[in-house]
């Protein structure tokens, strides 16, 4: 203790000197517009630099989980072409039909900053404008839903979480497609509720909930969750508890749709709306 | 020693005043600025202890900073200036040190010592002032060339100054 303060009684000349300094900088910062705008820029380019740099080593820790996953898709996918291959009349193949179109397209990108333990999460991904992203498209992962893009730069895309409170969701049950709202619980990051569900629906524990393709952003049937726990509270409609089936913790790869008729569907609905 | 003193805070704010209403207005092409008030922390007698000399020209950067919208600017380039003098003196002092009583003054020294002397320092204020403005190093020769020319200029001042007001 007695030699710390000699240490500083020695030195208050530079101690000093670098108070001032340090205090003079911080009133730079802080109050010079120019000075501030060049400050950000640096920290954030900073910022970015190093995420991706630690992005980069923990995805190759994490390559085999990535690898069972990525095989796993690929397996579900070759089971439904296998199922096309038996449903689909070869007849139809032939038939050209010129109004027909592509209703959605997936981009992949790699998560670069993600988080689960606020109550207004957002995540980010490593494509953007220049990748044709644009504010407002759905992003989905093979485990289910993810979020929506807020805004994009030209090599970045914001997303809205799933795990942020102003984001909720169109959902359906997929055994009877009563249709609800699915917003998070904001305590767990694998907990959820669905709303504006009547009381007279046969519910049961394990019931799989999707999405119901109203809002034109989420294409039909994507993964939301599980069916928990739920109960009535008194009302007109059920209290119920999900478990969200994606699991944000280890997010890695992304799927950002496109929904090709979206612009077509909203000019109509604002049409009914006058 | 209270006349010393009442002299120096006098010309503290004489000098402030000088430098928002008139120097501040003089600007060639936007290439040499002078920053004439700087002159204070040149002034100050050898015996000034340490923090009272930092915490005087912090005082006087802020005050110019104040005025000009330049909050914090001035106040880190005359903070460095005061920390780089003593360094200063002591490069620049005579063989057997200064005598006590005498002050860095022209008429006490001579053109040569005192020119050496108030160049370094004005040089650094500048610097650290010019470079802080930019806030970058990507156009470092031109402002490297504005710090040299406002060097030049500032230095011209106070020099002839000392020949007419500031002669005690």
């Amino acid at each position: 203790m007695r030699n710390l303060l000699r240490i500083i009684i020695n030195n208050q000349f530079l101690l000093l000197f670098l108070i001032f300094e340090i205090l003079s900088y911080s009133f730079v910062v802080r109050n010079n517009n120019y000075q501030q705008g060049r400050y950000y820029n640096v920290s954030q380019n900073l910022h970015g630099y190093f995420s991706r740099k630690k992005e980069k080593f923990f995805q190759y820790l994490s390559l085999r989980e990535i690898n069972l996953e990525l095989a796993d898709e690929n397996a579900k996918l070759k089971n439904q072409l296998e199922q096309l291959k038996l449903t689909t009349p070869t007849k139809l193949i032939s038939i050209k039909d010129t109004t027909h179109k592509q209703m959605y397209s997936y981009i992949t990108a790699k998560v670069v900053n993600n988080s689960v333990n606020k109550q207004y999460n957002y995540l980010m991904v490593d494509k953007g404008s220049l990748d044709s992203i644009k504010p407002e498209m759905a992003v989905i992962s093979p485990n289910g839903v993810v979020g929506i893009v807020e805004s994009v730069t030209d090599h970045y895309a914001l997303i809205i979480s799933l795990l942020n409170r102003n984001l909720k969701v169109s959902a359906k049950i997929k055994k009877n497609n009563y249709f609800g709202a699915f917003e998070w619980s904001g305590t767990s990051y694998n907990k959820g509720h669905l709303t504006d569900i009547p009381l007279h629906v046969k519910l049961e524990k394990g019931d799989t909930i999707i999405t119901s393709g109203y809002s034109a952003t989420f294409p039909e049937g994507v993964l939301l969750g599980y069916i928990t726990d739920f109960s009535d509270p008194g009302g007109n409609f059920f209290n119920i508890d999900l478990e969200i089936s994606n699991d944000f913790k280890k997010l890695n790869y992304v799927y950002i749709v496109t929904c090709f008729r979206k612009e077509e569907q909203k000019k109509l609905e604002l049409k009914a709306k006058q | 020693m209270i006349r010393s003193l009442v002299k120096y805070i006098i010309s503290f704010f004489a000098l402030i005043f000088l430098q928002i209403l008139v120097f501040n207005n003089i600007q060639f092409s936007g290439f040499i600025n002078p920053y004439f008030y700087v002159l204070f922390i040149i002034l100050l007698p050898f015996e000034t202890p340490g923090w009272l000399l930092l915490t005087t020209s912090f005082l006087l950067g802020i005050s110019v900073d104040v005025f000009t919208h330049t909050l914090g600017m001035h106040a880190a380039a005359c903070t460095f200036m005061a920390f780089i003098r003593p360094t200063i003196l002591k490069t620049f002092s005579p063989r057997d040190g200064y005598e006590s009583g005498t002050m860095p003054r022209l008429s006490i020294f001579g053109l040569e010592w005192f020119a050496k002397y108030a160049l370094i320092l004005i040089f650094t204020h500048h610097m650290v002032l010019f470079y802080t403005e930019m806030f970058r190093f990507s156009d470092f020769f031109y402002t490297f060339l504005r710090v040299i020319l406002s060097t030049i200029f500032t230095g011209l001042l106070v020099v002839i100054s000392q020949y007419f007001v500031f002669r005690r």
